[in-house]
């Protein structure tokens, strides 16, 4: 048997055959990073349909959307995935999955104010969603983030889930001596 | 001549019962046995069972076959009608003692086989050797009480495992040493000359005579403090508290023995833990969890360990002509290599055959490279079942075959595991953190836990698959704090570390592990994954080892898009049911990442720009291999299902339950 006959063709199919984890990683960081949404005006009929396909999107097992795939279902992805992250009335999951996908391709000051009501605004205030949130911030609004979560360490409501994004994607940022109270 | 205490043993009194018909029909009066007197009704199990019926004790007697042997015996004799004889039987060419066995006939002598499923494979002993001794010296002679009177029966002697048959191991106590049968107690173990003792089944006993039942399953065989039981072959024959006992039979051994029911955890005694059977209530039994083997030989399967040539590995295996599956499995000892440089690799390059085509990573009808789900690179293990797809039963075929294997190993382990039968049934091995309340303890009685398993039961059985056995381990708070929110980095040594197989048969290691963590880290919005697709069956403690899930979403319930709303229970079952899925082998039967669909042919499928576009349009949209959740009742397809079932990590449900 000639061992090494379909080396070439095995190694070219799995490599599109990633584990469940991976995939995930595996998405196209580059995707249309500089495609910019220009959403035109909608009627309630448009919003609401792109709302489902938006989170759709959103309800895979194993992958978040890219940027591309949501601009495929709506022209203005952004605000779609901004209301399903302040509907605190839908499942967690995709509320998360939205907060992230929106951070990543849209880490503007809209998105930050987005954030910046999960933890301080009383309307739409979701603990669920904030170590998703500073994660976001630590990712994607750079020094500024980072500065953020740390402040949240001396909050009692915050300190916990901070320390823990930090401990994960910021270790080195910790001051010594910070413990919650 | 070793004499016993009685056991409630149904094969002893299935086994007279059988001596005597045998007797009857022969006309001759069997001195020794009960019915020498026609009168007297026939022994029943019941009547040996009945805990109220005290046996007066008999110390054990062994009587020498110096002095009883082969000498002075009938042995020698081979004239038929002896008249001391049970029956006019006598078998001058049948098997020796100890020797595998279907009927009396099968067994030389005075003989009689204790049947499957009391003896795996039958075990031949031969009767009267109080007066007749033991045709081999080396066979031990055993008084059994029995009714009102004694039996006595030769049974193969020993002085190591390996003077033993398959199932059976070399047994001692009291002085004598016999051949008898893997993971139940030699009769006369232990025995201290008490009558019997009132410990119900699951209490702990050192002796048989401990027990109610008369068996006790000994500490030193692998059940704490030992644990009282009952021969059995109903659950009536059990000698239960309150909540009762169950008969079940041990699958490796054949023996039947009843175990304490329970509840959950709380339920049994330290060192115990609660097997449930699917969605019910289960039975106590050893709360075991093996180390992941370091040595791979001491894994519950037939493992062979190669030292690779210049890069390839040779495995030789046979696969059994009844065989309708079988999984090869492949395990790497890396320690040779530096990861910061190099990663483990272990690629299946072709199987050769007893005759046809070699199978090979090509996509012709008969190769397996579609279905093959190894990664590229990167984990220790991999696996690989034939026919690697359900129309592809051609790849089957009996005999000797050899796998060619590329690796950078240092070592490489393989073992085989075959089923004769497609499985129906999957044991599942649940890890808990503690998050949320939720603990082996608490699982049983939590709501929204049991809407996760109510709904993969459900989902399943639709699909002809049934959960067994379904065991809850709690985390030590250790590893608890360690794998509190794990990111990518973190799954793969979290299976290696939590994951142990739950037993020491391969009945046990042949079981799903699902490790339910507080959440994953942020990185990860996941409800659950898994390690692999096609993970390796029976191979614990490895990357590839478990499902991992996040017990925060068990307890959510909002709403979707369309004000639908959505139970994290329910939600959490389907999300498992599908990650159940890849581990047993099955792909997502379409992608919105790239263009690819399953390699089964009767799946539908959906080109990529539906999938993104609106995925509601899809065939395969209810599918449980979707990739997304999108159906409240999502199904598998015939050829999905032959996966699942082809896999050997589901077993036959023919098969009893066992402990």
């Amino acid at each position: 048997m000639n061992i090494f006959k379909h080396l070439t063709l095995h190694i070219s199919l799995l490599a599109c055959l990633t584990l469940a984890p991976l995939s995930l990683l595996a998405q196209d960081d580059q995707d249309d990073q500089d495609t910019t949404s220009s959403p035109a005006p909608q009627d309630r009929d448009t919003i609401k349909h792109e709302q489902k396909l938006v989170w759709q999107l959103l309800s895979a097992h194993h992958d978040m959307p890219t940027k591309k795939q949501l601009l495929m279902v709506s022209a203005d992805p952004a605000a779609r995935l901004t209301e399903i992250v302040q509907g605190t009335h839908l499942f967690v999951l995709q509320r998360r999955r939205a907060l992230l996908v929106l951070s990543k391709n849209w880490p503007n000051d809209h998105t930050h104010e987005v954030i910046h009501s999960l933890m301080w605004d009383s309307m739409l205030y979701s603990p669920s969603l904030h170590a998703e949130a500073m994660y976001a911030l630590v990712h994607y609004y750079g020094d500024d983030g980072l500065k953020q979560v740390i402040s949240y360490t001396k909050t009692n409501d915050l300190c916990p889930v901070a320390l823990m994004v930090l401990k994960k994607h910021a270790p080195k940022s910790i001051p010594d001596t910070t413990t919650c109270r | 001549m070793h004499r016993l205490h009685s056991l409630h043993t149904p094969w002893l009194a299935l086994l007279v019962t059988s001596l005597l018909v045998s007797c009857e029909q022969g006309g001759v009066d069997s001195g020794p046995y009960p019915s020498s007197n026609p009168n007297q009704p026939a022994p029943t199990n019941n009547s040996t069972s009945n805990p109220d019926d005290p046996i007066p004790y008999m110390p054990p007697e062994v009587i020498p076959n110096s002095t009883v042997g082969n000498n002075n015996s009938g042995w020698n004799n081979t004239s038929t009608g002896n008249n001391t004889s049970p029956g006019n039987n006598f078998n001058s060419t049948g098997a020796s003692v100890g020797a595998a066995c279907t009927q009396d006939s099968d067994c030389r002598g005075y003989g009689g086989c204790i049947t499957e499923p009391n003896a795996p494979g039958g075990y031949c002993v031969t009767a009267m050797c109080d007066t007749l001794g033991c045709e081999d010296e080396r066979d031990q002679c055993l008084v059994f009480p029995f009714e009102d009177t004694e039996v006595s029966l030769c049974l193969k002697g020993c002085t190591t495992r390996e003077d033993c048959r398959q199932g059976y191991d070399c047994q001692s106590a009291n002085g004598i040493s016999i051949c008898w049968i893997e993971g139940s107690p030699m009769p006369g173990n232990n025995n201290t000359g008490n009558p019997p003792g009132d410990g119900l089944d699951g209490s702990s006993c050192t002796a048989n005579t401990d027990c109610t039942g008369g068996l006790c399953i000994l500490d030193v065989d692998g059940w704490p403090q030992g644990y009282c039981s009952s021969g059995c072959q109903s659950d009536a024959e059990c000698n239960g508290d309150d909540a009762g006992s169950t008969c079940t039979t041990n699958l490796t051994t054949g023996a039947s023995f009843c175990l304490d029911n329970c509840h959950s955890n709380a339920d049994c005694r330290t060192g115990y833990r609660c097997e449930r059977q699917g969605t019910r209530d289960g039975t106590c039994a050893p709360n075991v969890q093996i180390q992941p083997g370091q040595d791979l030989q001491n894994l519950p399967f037939n493992t062979s360990c190669y030292t690779p040539q210049d890069g390839l590995v040779f495995v030789p295996y046979d696969v059994f002509q009844t065989t309708t599956s079988y999984t090869l499995v492949f395990h790497g000892d890396f320690s040779n290599i530096n990861p910061s440089q190099e990663v483990p690799s272990i690629e299946l390059f072709g199987i050769e055959r007893p005759s046809g085509p070699d199978l090979t990573l090509g996509t012709s009808d008969l190769d397996f490279g579609e279905d093959l789900s190894q990664l590229v690179d990167g984990l220790p293990s991999l696996a690989l079942t034939i026919p690697s797809n359900p129309s592809k039963t051609a790849q089957l075929q009996s005999g000797s075959h050899r796998a060619v294997i590329g690796t950078n190993a240092q070592k490489l382990c393989a073992y085989l595991v075959e089923e004769d039968q497609p499985g129906d049934r999957i044991d599942l091995n649940l890890y808990f953190s503690g998050a949320m309340g939720l603990s082996a303890s608490s699982a049983p009685d939590d709501p929204n836990f049991q809407r996760v398993l109510q709904t993969m039961h459900t989902q399943l059985n639709n699909s002809g698959i049934q959960l067994g056995k379904v065991r809850m381990m709690d985390l030590s708070p250790a590893l608890a704090q360690t794998y509190q929110a794990p990111d990518v980095n973190q799954l793969f040594s979290m299976a290696q570390d939590i994951t142990r197989s739950p037993g020491y048969d391969q009945y046990d290691a042949l079981s799903l592990n699902i490790i339910f963590v507080p959440r994953f880290d942020a990185s990860l919005p996941f409800l659950g994954l898994s390690l692999g697709i096609g993970s390796p069956p029976g191979l614990h403690g490895t990357a590839m080892s478990a499902t991992i899930a996040s017990t925060e979403y068990i307890y959510q319930s909002q709403q979707d898009i369309n004000n639908n709303t959505i139970d994290g229970g329910s939600y959490m079952g389907l999300t498992l049911v599908h990650e159940l899925g890849h581990f047993l082998g099955l792909h997502h039967t379409s992608e919105a990442q790239f263009e690819k669909n399953d390699p089964l042919t009767d799946t539908p499928q959906c080109a990529r720009n539906t999938v993104i576009s609106d995925y509601k349009a899809c065939p395969d949209v209810s599918n449980a291999m979707f990739p997304y959740i999108s159906h409240p009742s999502p199904s598998f397809t015939a050829q999905q299902q032959a996966v699942l079932k082809a896999s050997t990590l589901t077993k036959p449900s023919s098969t009893e339950l066992g402990p």
